[in-house]
């Protein structure tokens, strides 16, 4: 699971390194030629392989649209409607959508966007895990107290955050009944590239002064791919998919009838008596496949 | 100009949400130095009417929503402290429009991020 995600993001520094050189190269020839139509041109700045910075035509320039725009990523996926689906049956408690998601999203370990609990309905009952992301409620109460509007829902179902937007006053963080949000005290430790330009849809998104949390990984849905903890699982007890699509999947490539699979199998959603309309579904734990946890005194 | 506004002996925090607005009757005992720091006085003044009204009505919002938040605290898991939050959620979206409208005004500006600035620190 590590390599598989390894290579995904060897794959996307890869995609950008290849743009990059080709901005390059483009810069490189075309002052190798000596185009003279430059002169009354709008001209665009590149830097050359060599580390010269020369000035092409911009009609010449081919700007490379690698990730969305900050308009669009208000918007959300057009047609989408995100869903997930979390088997307690099959999860084991291993954790390692955590790490998958820390690992996607470049979070530390200290910090957890995807919690996995262990709960226990009453005292007769065995104890079980429950692993706990955003729930992407479609009447967020987050969304209503942000009184700079840096967390917002989408079309698509994603409630995101805006952090150049975010003024740090964790009202969010207040509101949320299910308490998923996390503050960034310190300055986070950065990846070792930067993206493009500044985007709730961007793989790291951690920032000084800052909420961040669980964000359904847009950026691979835009993809096709399914979200970090979902790959992450090797237990399949994650599926990712779309309402309008009425399907799910999850790492082992199982695609299930979304609706189906809800009825059949008595699917809740966490505190629904609140109304705030989570879009995360769980399948409760029976027969399960795995040993019953000893239960954590302190976890709830 | 002396207000007095009656309120109950232990609101605290309300008291100095009013005394930064000079709607107290310690308005004149408010140093300028106190404020110095946000916003000056003649500022304050400037309000409007319309801003006043509704920054009071904020303020009491901010009021119940600080008394969840201090609940939240030492009782997470309280199914009914939940539910007041999700209501005062509700509340807070209806402010949205007034707050965008009076946000056009950088005096209006500045003395909600003060009030906002506040509250944070009980989160």
């Amino acid at each position: 699971m590590d390599n598989s995600n390894d290579n995904k993001r060897r794959d996307f520094l890869k995609q950008g390194a290849a743009v990059l050189s080709a901005a390059f190269f483009t810069g490189t020839l075309l002052e190798a030629c000596g185009t003279k139509e430059t002169e009354n041109t709008d001209l665009v700045k590149v830097l050359t392989p060599e580390g010269q910075l020369i000035k092409i035509p911009r009609n010449k320039f081919v700007e490379h649209q690698g990730h969305v725009t900050n308009a669009e990523s208000r918007i959300g996926i057009p047609g989408k409607k995100f869903v997930m689906v979390i088997d307690l049956a099959k999860c084991d408690g291993c954790g390692k959508c955590t790490e998958a998601c820390q690992k996607m999203h470049f979070v530390p370990p200290s910090k957890e966007w995807l919690q996995v609990l262990t709960m226990q309905d009453s005292e007769e009952t065995a104890p079980y895990y429950f692993p706990k992301p955003c729930f992407h409620c479609d009447d967020p109460p987050c969304t209503k107290v942000c009184p700079v509007d840096a967390t917002f829902k989408r079309e698509d179902g994603i409630v995101a955050i805006d952090n150049e937007r975010c003024i740090g006053c964790r009202f969010c963080m207040a509101a949320c009944p299910y308490s998923v949000r996390l503050f960034n005290w310190s300055e986070p430790q950065a990846p070792q590239f930067e993206e493009l330009n500044a985007s709730p849809e961007n793989v790291f998104q951690s920032k000084k002064g800052c909420v961040e949390k669980c964000d359904f990984c847009p950026h691979m849905s835009r993809q096709g791919k399914l979200p970090g903890c979902v790959t992450g699982c090797p237990m399949n007890a994650i599926y990712f998919g779309d309402q309008n699509e009425d399907a799910v999947t999850c790492l082992s490539g199982e695609t299930l009838r979304l609706s189906q699979l809800l009825e059949e199998r008595a699917a809740y959603r966490f505190m629904e008596d609140l109304g705030t309309e989570p879009r995360v579904y769980y399948l409760p734990p029976y027969n399960r496949l795995y040993p019953v946890p000893e239960l954590n005194p302190e976890a709830k | 100009m002396k207000k007095t506004i009656l309120m109950p002996e232990n609101n605290h925090t309300r008291r100095r949400f009013l005394e930064l607005f000079g709607l107290t009757a310690g308005m004149s005992l408010v140093s300028t130095n106190a404020l110095a720091g946000w916003v000056d006085k003649e500022e304050i003044r400037r309000l409007t009417a319309k801003q006043q009204k509704f920054m009071l009505r904020y303020e009491k919002w901010m009021d119940e929503f600080v008394e969840v938040i201090r609940i939240k605290k030492t009782q997470p898991d309280n199914p009914e402290n939940k539910s007041r939050m999700i209501a005062l959620a509700n509340q807070a979206e209806k402010f949205k429009p007034e707050i965008n409208e009076f946000m056009k005004d950088a005096t209006f500006s500045v003395i909600y991020k003060t009030a906002i600035e506040r509250m944070s620190k009980e989160i």
